[in-house]
């Protein structure tokens, strides 16, 4: 159930055989974060990729339970590519969500602190 | 100004500590989301694409230093350094932490701001003529009026679920600068022999389907609109849709039965549900509120604030350009009201930091007793400046980039906030309206083009109110990619009117191009200068824009990447 003025999230990632991630926002200050072996994190390259439905699966599992368990809102599925290593959001909306808004870069962020790879806008 | 009393601010303070323990609750995991997203949106919380987004809402656009400066403060406080004036005279905080928020809302009702009923399915804010007791053709002020049916309708059960938000304008001129006819219910107040009359507009909406309010009423005596409003809401609350979202709102049951059958029912609540008590109540409150409305003094020699003004826009060109387009007469003699266009091209529109609210803050104080306004255009006005400091303010508007002579230019570009924050949004609106706005400031068209109002939609939705520009843009996805759709001829003034689509959506790439051919055209066929662009759509009809739309453009890339 959502409410009118802040519908589900559109089901971009459900298509069987693709890669996807899990992205939800963190309860206590609705920043984006992304599931990785060692929980929930900021940073898109840390995501887990799950490749296949099963992956998917649990993937999706893992991220309801902590919803469930108020560790974050809205959990949803997002289809990506994988470029050098980094989950790429197939999707512009994902991809502006990994990045912040485009019109003020100074508020920006880093998608792959460590590693210097880019998400293409 | 309003200024609350003990009762609201008591009764704001209680709504804080509600909602804090609410928050604490939901913290401790024993609220569960479903149940606490309704709780945090019905104070102004809402989940955005990268965080939690506060809106506040700003009552009929009137604004006291103080509480700008408390805004700034909430910005570098709590948020990235920065605020966002909508298009409903609201204030939005894009990055407010959910353990935040109840110090924000705390520090807020210190200040006699509130978010309550900043969003779901209750009244919002009761919007209205910017120029409210400032403009020389108004004939009734509106904000009194405005403020008794706020007081009325907030925190009403009986309007608390309704069947789907409902926005309300109400002005008191025939020029209509609040938009009246894209409302739920639009209300303009004029004067019949000394006496307040009420026209009543019902049905009016942008959004998914876009309608203009009709006539319910058109010299209903004022003081009967508690009763009159409240058996539009019943009827509203009785024979609304709540079994579809994309029909619930008001205009679609306007639609659906009709006017003369919407306006018999209503009729008949009203006739059945007149409470004579809630008509002298309104009267008496009325009186109260209206005290804190008066004039403020303005004992000048009118005749040398004119020529001091006369001589300084001799003395100046860049500041006579700006007196030319963006401050307009007062009511009071010897006195301007002036327009901060938060639109410097290539600005984000609406956009304002923690400093330029300080320093617009101070100078309210210095110069216009301490008010402000916003706009539905995304702008703030200074309403009450002594013609003779005119200048003064303009050098320091100036020297913080808030001087961009642009007030109802091309430049002057209303956008929502569009796929950079939005979990509605489609497209990105503000890209759009900087490259257009910086195109148009390199070619040094804003002046050629005259009056020309652009707005920019990232959705459906239309907060960018997209259907009434004199040029209209609605950003759409398709097939992946964002595109953009061109609307001509709409109208957000007396004039109210819809815009008419040209054809098929165009790629981000052409967008911009397009429009400035579109621009090109009309520059070389008007009839002269002053034939404004929405005139000239009038006349030539949106066809003959049609083709320039959609002409090849050469720089088009192989690709488009996004």
């Amino acid at each position: 159930m959502t409410h009118k003025d802040e519908p589900a999230a559109r089901p971009g990632g459900r298509r069987a055989g693709t890669a996807r991630i899990a992205v939800a926002h963190r309860l206590t200050d609705g920043r984006v974060v992304y599931l990785a072996a060692s929980g929930w994190r900021e940073s898109l390259a840390e995501a887990t990729v799950a490749h296949g439905d099963p992956e998917a699966e649990a993937l999706a599992a893992r991220a309801a339970r902590d919803a469930a368990a108020g560790l974050v809102v809205d959990p949803t599925l997002v289809e990506v590519t994988v470029d050098h290593g980094l989950p790429v959001p197939v999707r512009l909306r994902e991809r502006i969500r990994a990045l912040g808004p485009t019109v003020h870069p100074e508020l920006q962020r880093d998608p792959d602190p460590r590693g210097g790879r880019r998400v293409p806008l | 100004m309003y200024r609350y009393d003990a009762h609201d601010r008591e009764l704001v303070r209680a709504r804080v500590r509600q909602f804090a323990d609410q928050v604490r609750r939901r913290l401790e995991g024993r609220l569960d989301e479903e149940t606490f997203r309704r709780l945090r949106l019905l104070n102004g919380l809402y989940l955005q694409l990268h965080a939690y987004m506060l809106r506040v809402p700003i009552p009929y656009g009137t604004l006291r230093a103080d509480q700008l400066r408390t805004l700034a403060e909430v910005a570098e406080r709590f948020d990235r350094g920065y605020a966002h004036v909508t298009t409903r005279q609201n204030v939005q905080f894009h990055w407010i932490r959910l353990v935040d928020a109840p110090a924000v809302l705390e520090r807020l009702a210190e200040a006699d701001l509130a978010p309550i009923q900043a969003c779901g399915n209750s009244i919002r804010n009761i919007t209205s003529d910017p120029f409210a007791g400032v403009a020389p053709d108004e004939e009734v002020d509106p904000r009194p009026w405005c403020e008794l049916l706020r007081q009325f309708l907030t925190l009403d059960p009986e309007v608390h679920f309704l069947p789907r938000k409902f926005k309300m304008a109400v002005i008191g001129a025939r020029r209509d600068r609040a938009m009246i006819r894209a409302h739920d219910i639009g209300i303009r107040l004029w004067r019949d022999d000394g006496r307040v009359r009420a026209e009543v507009l019902a049905g009016g909406g942008l959004g998914r389907t876009p309608m203009l309010g009709q006539r319910l009423r058109e010299d209903l005596p004022a003081e009967e609109l508690l009763p009159y409003v409240r058996a539009i809401l019943r009827t509203y609350n009785r024979f609304g849709r709540r079994d579809h979202l994309y029909r619930s709102r008001l205009k679609i049951l306007v639609h659906d039965l009709g006017i003369e059958r919407f306006r018999a029912v209503v009729e008949a609540e009203y006739a059945a549900g007149r409470d004579p008590e809630l008509v002298d109540l309104g009267r008496r409150e009325l009186a109260r509120i209206a005290r804190h409305f008066a004039s403020p003094a303005h004992a000048v020699d009118a005749a040398a604030e004119e020529a001091r003004l006369a001589a300084d826009r001799r003395h100046d060109s860049a500041f006579d350009a700006f007196v030319a387009t963006n401050v307009l007469r007062h009511r009071h003699p010897g006195h301007r009201a002036v327009v901060v266009t938060l639109k410097r091209p290539g600005a984000v529109p609406g956009d304002l930091d923690a400093a330029a609210m300080r320093l617009l803050a101070d100078l309210a104080e210095r110069h216009s007793f301490g008010e402000i306004r916003t706009t539905h255009e995304q702008d703030l006005v200074l309403p009450h400046v002594r013609a003779g400091a005119l200048r003064a303010l303009w050098a320091e508007l100036a020297a913080a980039g808030l001087a961009t002579p642009n007030w109802r230019r091309a430049t002057d570009l209303v956008s929502c906030p569009g796929l950079d924050y939005c979990q509605l949004a489609t497209a990105r609106s503000i890209p759009v309206a900087q490259e257009l706005a910086r195109a148009l400031a390199a070619r040094g068209l804003d002046r050629e083009l005259g009056e020309l109002a652009i707005r920019i939609s990232g959705c459906i939705n239309a907060c960018g109110q997209h259907h009434v520009g004199h040029i209209g843009v609605l950003g759409l996805e398709k097939r992946g990619r964002e595109a953009y759709q061109i609307t001509v001829g709409g109208s957000d003034a007396e004039d109210a009117a819809l815009g008419t689509v040209l054809g098929p959506a165009l790629s981000r790439e052409e967008i911009v191009p397009a429009l400035l051919r579109m621009l090109d055209l009309y520059r070389a066929r008007r009839r002269d200068p002053r034939e404004r662009f929405l005139d000239f759509v009038r006349r030539v009809g949106p066809a003959a824009l049609r083709e320039v739309i959609h002409a090849p453009t050469p720089a088009r890339p192989a690709r488009d990447p996004a």
